[in-house]
């Protein structure tokens, strides 16, 4: 188990830098961004970020 | 006389009451010499008499003392005599004798020739500190017996020492000549003095007057000097004390200047305001008129003509096109035969034909311009016309002049162009359009000098010098103080006055600033927080002010001062707003909007997880608000930035894709 989320974690990783340039444009909205839709960016930023990582097997 | 009288009587000495008088011969007035005027016997090549101070250990000795019979023992007796002085009648002899082994004897002599003989025990037996006598012989109660001399008869060796005699004597009093004078003074003129004294005081009392006329002549000196330029008759100290409570500080340039009274209504200070300006311009401290006549040729600078605004009048039309206005009167008119009138080309000449002034009855005009192929004007001639009328009606009315149209313009079309031309004279057309009014340099000193006449306050500005030299504390301590006071100054502000202080800060700009010196742009900035603050008390007009400062849209003043309570960014915004904008002041179009992205980036850089996770009431936000406490310029800037950037992501994508699909 521990073997499979170490792997997990390589995968998310790797996930993780092939979406920088995308992650960038979302930080920089949310920076521009104010109240509620910087919030809003913000949430759901995270959250997607989020929902991909965990669905790597999923999606493969 | 009457003080020569006085004196004369206390120099005089006069006789007092008779004392009895004790003179005893000690043998003390060094190395044992006498101190009365007793006769002694004779120590000179006397052997037996001698005065020393060898036996003082014995009793009755004092120090020196007179030793008889010097280291005899027994044998014949030998007489010492003691004579006393005759200018006393001595009524009692006393004696000390002591160390006296043998019995001896004393005759006493008196002044009616008679003696008495006593006789002196012998003093063996007794210790050393006993082994003495005090002996006394008073002849006092027999009247008119003195004594004149003794005999002391011994064979032994023996001390002897204080020999005393009492006799009754008159004492005069003579008083000492100062206190004389002392006394003669103050009955003179009632102070109790010498005439050394006298002179003295005299002496002090001149010296206390020069001082005192100096001193009157220095204050009439001073009177005089302030009165030519003050105009007030004071002396310094009434001249500091008048100034404390009427100078003024004004600060002129970077430094405070205190104005007394009189320059404050001679015009010095604007005068000094004029030269700071012209200095900061032209690098030379000269007044406007100065300038006016021309100085400033003597320090070699030139003004260029294009940075001075000159009001320039309306020229007359008439001077332009110098055209001749003719009157014509009755008999000036021409009558023109029909004929002659054929052959004029109306046009040539632009005759403009009044009906007043011609016969038009018998003038067919029409007729004339169909025969000289003026009228009708051809389709042509029709089309250029219009163009050239839409041309200039677009020159006028600043109105899209790209779109052509051979048909005449709808009405809507022309209401429309109205429309946009009523925007873009207003103050949110202004700020819709790129171009920005640019002030000159003079320009732009003269509105900072005139937000310095809006912006009173009393506060303790360090030079830079001074600055340089605080220690951190000091430092600390001044910037506390310097604060504290430009918070107190804006919490006493009124709506009005707080508004007045935005309007000049427009006139200028925000970005121009950075003309103005540090504390005038902290108190700018402490101004427009206040105005944030207290935006609900505000009217209308003054909103409008506030929101022409931020560089954003009327209706969004109130929402940015309902974020400034919950947002922590757009509240750090609006605090370092007037020190950002003239910090970018080289970037255009520098907003509020700018300075919340660039604090946002900050905060994110510092803890990028916070940025993200700081949710503050997200149970009311709902899809249909989102979005709706941003104000205007914040959505612009967001679309500027973020539209690009998923432009940029999206294209990417497809480029990648399409690459991977032909791999």
């Amino acid at each position: 188990m521990f073997k499979q989320l170490g792997n997990w974690f390589i995968e998310a990783i790797k996930e993780t830098l092939n979406l920088s340039w995308t992650l960038v444009g979302l930080v920089i909205a949310t920076l521009t961004l104010t109240g509620s839709a910087q919030q809003v960016t913000g949430l759901a930023t995270i959250l997607t970020l989020a929902i991909w990582l965990l669905t790597i097997g999923f999606r493969k | 006389m009457l003080r020569l009288c006085l004196a004369l009587f206390l120099i005089i000495p006069t006789p007092a009451f008779a004392d009895e008088i004790t003179e005893v011969e000690t043998f003390e007035g060094g190395n044992g010499e006498q101190v009365t005027d007793i006769v002694v016997p004779p120590t000179e090549n006397n052997n037996l008499v001698i005065v020393e101070n060898t036996w003082e250990a014995y009793g009755g000795m004092d120090n020196y003392h007179m030793s008889l019979e010097h280291s005899k023992h027994g044998g014949t007796s030998n007489d010492y005599e003691f004579v006393l002085p005759t200018d006393h009648d001595v009524y009692e002899v006393a004696f000390t004798i002591g160390a006296m082994n043998n019995q001896g004897s004393v005759q006493y002599t008196h002044n009616d020739d008679t003696t008495q003989t006593n006789t002196i025990d012998a003093q063996n037996g007794m210790n050393m500190n006993t082994m003495y006598e005090d002996i006394v012989y008073s002849v006092k109660n027999t009247a008119n017996k003195f004594i004149d001399k003794f005999v002391i008869t011994i064979n032994d060796w023996s001390l002897l020492d204080n020999v005393e005699i009492k006799y009754e004597g008159t004492t005069t009093t003579t008083l000492d000549p100062l206190t004389v004078q002392r006394n003669a003074n103050f009955a003179s003129y009632g102070i109790l003095e010498t005439d050394n004294e006298k002179g003295i005081r005299i002496e002090e009392e001149e010296i206390v007057i020069q001082e005192l006329i100096i001193i009157e002549i220095q204050e009439a000196i001073e009177v005089g000097d302030n009165m030519a330029i003050t105009g007030y008759s004071e002396t310094d100290e009434e001249r500091v004390i008048r100034e404390e409570l009427t100078n003024v500080v004004i600060v002129v340039g970077d430094e405070e200047v205190t104005y007394n009274e009189k320059e404050q209504s001679d015009g010095t200070i604007d005068r000094d305001q004029e030269r700071s300006i012209n200095e900061e311009l032209y690098g030379v401290a000269l007044t406007d008129e100065q300038i006016e006549r021309g100085d400033l040729e003597l320090y070699d600078v030139k003004i260029i003509d294009e940075d001075i605004y000159e009001e320039q009048e309306f020229v007359n039309d008439a001077d332009i096109l110098d055209i001749e206005f003719i009157e014509l009167e009755d008999e000036e008119y021409i009558e023109l035969i029909e004929e002659e009138i054929k052959e004029i080309d109306l046009e040539l000449y632009e005759i403009e034909l009044f009906q007043d002034d011609i016969i038009i009855d018998e003038v067919d005009w029409i007729k004339i311009r169909i025969e000289n192929d003026l009228f009708p004007p051809t389709e042509e001639e029709i089309k250029e016309d219009l163009i050239e009328v839409q041309d200039e009606l677009d020159e006028t009315l600043h109105g899209d002049d790209t779109k052509r149209e051979d048909e005449l313009q709808d009405e809507e079309v022309l209401v429309e162009q109205i429309q946009d031309f009523e925007d873009k004279d207003t103050i949110k057309g202004i700020f819709d359009t790129e171009e920005v009014i640019e002030l000159t340099e003079k320009e732009v000193a003269i509105e900072v000098a005139e937000i310095k006449e809006v912006i009173v306050i009393e506060i303790e500005i360090a030079t830079k010098e001074e600055i340089e030299d605080f220690t951190e504390e000091e430092l600390v301590e001044y910037e506390e103080a310097k604060e504290e006071a430009i918070q107190e100054y804006v919490e006493d502000l009124t709506e009005e006055e707080v508004v007045e202080v935005l309007e000049e800060v427009n006139d200028i700009g925000v970005q121009n600033l950075s003309e103005a010196s540090e504390e005038v742009q902290e108190i700018v900035q402490a101004v427009v927080e206040e105005a944030i603050q207290d935006v609900a008390q505000l009217t209308t007009e003054q909103v409008e002010v506030v929101a022409e400062v931020l560089q954003i849209k009327t209706e969004d003043v109130e929402l940015i001062a309902e974020s400034v309570k919950d947002d922590e960014v757009i509240a750090e915004a609006v605090e370092e707003y007037i020190e950002r904008a003239v910090a970018n002041k080289d970037v255009e179009n520098y907003t509020l909007a700018d300075v919340v992205t660039e604090i946002s980036y900050e905060s994110f850089i510092e803890n990028p997880i916070k940025t993200f996770v700081d949710f503050n009431n997200l149970g009311d936000i709902t899809i249909a608000n989102i979005g709706d406490d941003m104000t205007n310029d914040q959505k612009e800037k967001a679309q500027e930035v973020v539209v690009p950037v998923i432009l940029t992501r999206i294209i990417s994508m497809a480029a990648f894709v399409f690459r991977r699909g032909n791999v």
